[in-house]
């Protein structure tokens, strides 16, 4: 139990998730856990799964340029349009 | 053709000194000759480095330099050194406008062409050379200048491997520094986005050639540096030629490049061309092509990679609930369970059977299971395959199992269970107690101790089958 507590925050990077993913799968493999663990494993799993293919998904706005405004050297980004075709 | 080789004839003459001094007079004749007046060191030295500068002016002279030094005091800079060959040397000067001009620094052995003013040094009344053009001898002067930055650079331990920074294994945001009209951030984007359109792209815009450039691409790096959230920074250009690559080379950018805290991968030219940004990035690849495709992970590999990981939790988890259901029927068979609808009597008589055979806390387990299985099933989402559907009907005839086998079942009803203390056998005919038997009594909720006052043998308790309930529901699987 004081296991499943340890890792109860949710891994932020992709990487890290699919990290403790491959980790649960693991344990769930070897099929020690109580039941109850076993639960909590299979949700934080299928949660685990849910953000990745979020990530996953298609950027919105996919390429986009920096500009810096003149005045104050503050950043924008504004989106990309292709390039000039001549 | 090099300019003042007309006046090299007058080195030429064998005799060396006393020949030219000849020269000298003959051609300053009306100088010396008119007055006859005796003349300070300085007057003379002026009328030599005149003579010097006005009949010789400026030439053009190949040797090896030496002696040579860098002057940076008073806010400017100059070299003092010296250009021989094997039998003679000249010592030059070399000012600051000429130095800036200069794309390498100069070296001792140094092998050069130089287009020199030859003048004197009155003070010291020696004849020296005022350099105003360097030129490498035998190689490019680009070559020379990227051997001379790359040595030195390695030598500040700018490309030593512990330096480098890893790059990120699934980047999510990506700077890349490159012109907006060239071929290169096509090829990018065109691979990227087809490769992983979960990676998002900022260009930041930099002139990639000529003057200026190294300015842009320093800039550029300096402001990605800014922005929030980027994963590593893309530095490219398609293919040119050495003079197209060059900003690459310079030393401007090959420090913005090792100074930048994201990891920097440099994508410049083609296979062949190796510049200073290649070596002193974290990581080099041949083309703008090849920069895409390392950072635009395999989005599909991955995506597919979760989704076997989530129908393995899924179907790990199934496995698990299957084998705890298999077990309960495989007690059902065991003792003879397979007619659910029965009697009361029996039934209690077979429930308490169960309770003493069931290990202990799988019970618990099993109603545990059977709430979390609701509360998961009523977060996941209609994405979620037909593999955990399956899985959650297996839970949920456990759990329909479980009320039934129960003994809650048979409390929620109203009904007591009464048995001896402290787990003793469960009491089902009068004829088994006495007055003053001591049971417990349990209720669906809670527990009683009572005390036998007396009997009543010979009713027996009636079992109202339209009222089974949870029976119905199993025999309608």
């Amino acid at each position: 139990m004081s296991r499943a507590e340890d890792k109860s925050e949710v891994p932020e990077s992709f990487e890290e998730r699919v990290e403790r993913l491959e980790e649960i799968v693991e344990q769930l493999e070897e099929g020690e856990a109580p039941l109850e663990q076993s639960l909590l494993l299979f949700e934080e799993g299928i949660q685990l799964a849910k953000m990745c293919q979020v990530q996953l998904e298609e950027a919105r706005e996919r390429v986009q340029v920096l500009l810096e405004a003149a005045e104050d050297g503050t950043l924008a980004a504004e989106s990309y349009e292709g390039a000039a075709e001549d | 053709m090099v300019p003042g080789s007309q006046h090299r004839s007058l080195f030429d003459q064998p005799g060396g000194g006393p020949v030219d001094r000849g020269e000298a007079i003959s051609t300053g004749e009306g100088i010396e000759g008119e007055s006859g007046q005796i003349l300070t060191v300085e007057q003379l030295n002026r009328i030599v480095r005149d003579l010097l500068s006005n009949e010789i002016g400026t030439v053009w002279v190949e040797g090896e330099l030496s002696g040579i030094k860098y002057y940076r005091s008073g806010g400017w800079t100059r070299v003092y050194g010296t250009l021989k060959d094997a039998g003679a040397e000249a010592r030059i000067v070399v000012w600051e406008e000429t130095l800036s001009s200069l794309p390498f620094e100069l070296e001792d052995g140094m092998n050069v062409v130089a287009q020199a003013d030859v003048t004197l040094y009155p003070q010291k009344g020696q004849y020296q050379l005022v350099i105003r053009q360097v030129k490498p001898a035998g190689i490019g002067e680009l070559e020379l200048a990227f051997q001379q930055l790359k040595e030195k650079l390695e030598k500040e331990g700018l490309f030593a491997p512990e330096r480098k920074k890893p790059l990120p294994d699934f980047p999510f945001y990506v700077g890349v520094v490159t012109s907006l009209q060239g071929a290169a951030l096509q090829d990018f984007l065109d691979i990227t986005g087809r490769r992983n359109p979960a990676v998002r792209i900022l260009v930041a815009p930099a002139r990639v050639q000529g003057e200026g450039a190294a300015q842009d691409i320093t800039a550029a790096l300096e402001m990605l540096q800014k922005v929030e959230g980027l994963d590593c920074v893309v530095v490219t250009r398609g293919g040119g030629s050495l003079e197209d690559l060059w900003p690459f080379n310079e030393e401007l950018v090959a420090r913005a490049i090792a100074a930048c805290r994201l990891p920097v991968i440099s994508a410049v030219g083609h296979e062949v061309d190796w510049t200073i940004s290649d070596w002193v990035a974290d990581c080099r690849v041949p083309t703008p092509s090849a920069a895409a495709e390392l950072v635009a992970w395999p989005r599909e590999d991955w995506a597919l990679r979760i989704e076997e990981m989530r129908s393995r939790v899924v179907r790990l988890l199934a496995v698990r609930l299957n084998g705890l259901r298999e077990r309960v029927e495989w007690f059902s068979r065991a003792h003879g369970f397979q007619r659910m609808r029965q009697r009361l009597r029996e039934e209690t008589q077979r429930l308490d059977e169960a309770l003493r055979m069931l290990p202990v806390g799988l019970r618990h387990r099993m109603e545990v299971a059977g709430n979390h299985l609701r509360e998961v099933r009523g977060r996941l989402s209609a994405r979620i395959s037909i593999d955990v559907e399956r899985g959650s009907a297996r839970l949920g005839q456990l759990q329909r199992t479980i009320s039934a086998l129960g003994p809650l079942a048979v409390l929620n009803r109203g009904y007591a269970i009464a048995r001896r203390p402290d787990s003793g056998p469960v009491i089902r005919d009068t004829e088994e107690l006495e007055q003053g038997d001591n049971l417990e009594v349990y209720l669906r909720k809670g527990m009683a101790e009572v005390r036998v006052e007396g009997t009543r043998p010979g009713f027996e308790t009636r079992w109202d089958e339209d009222d089974d309930h949870v029976c119905e529901e199993r025999e309608g699987k």
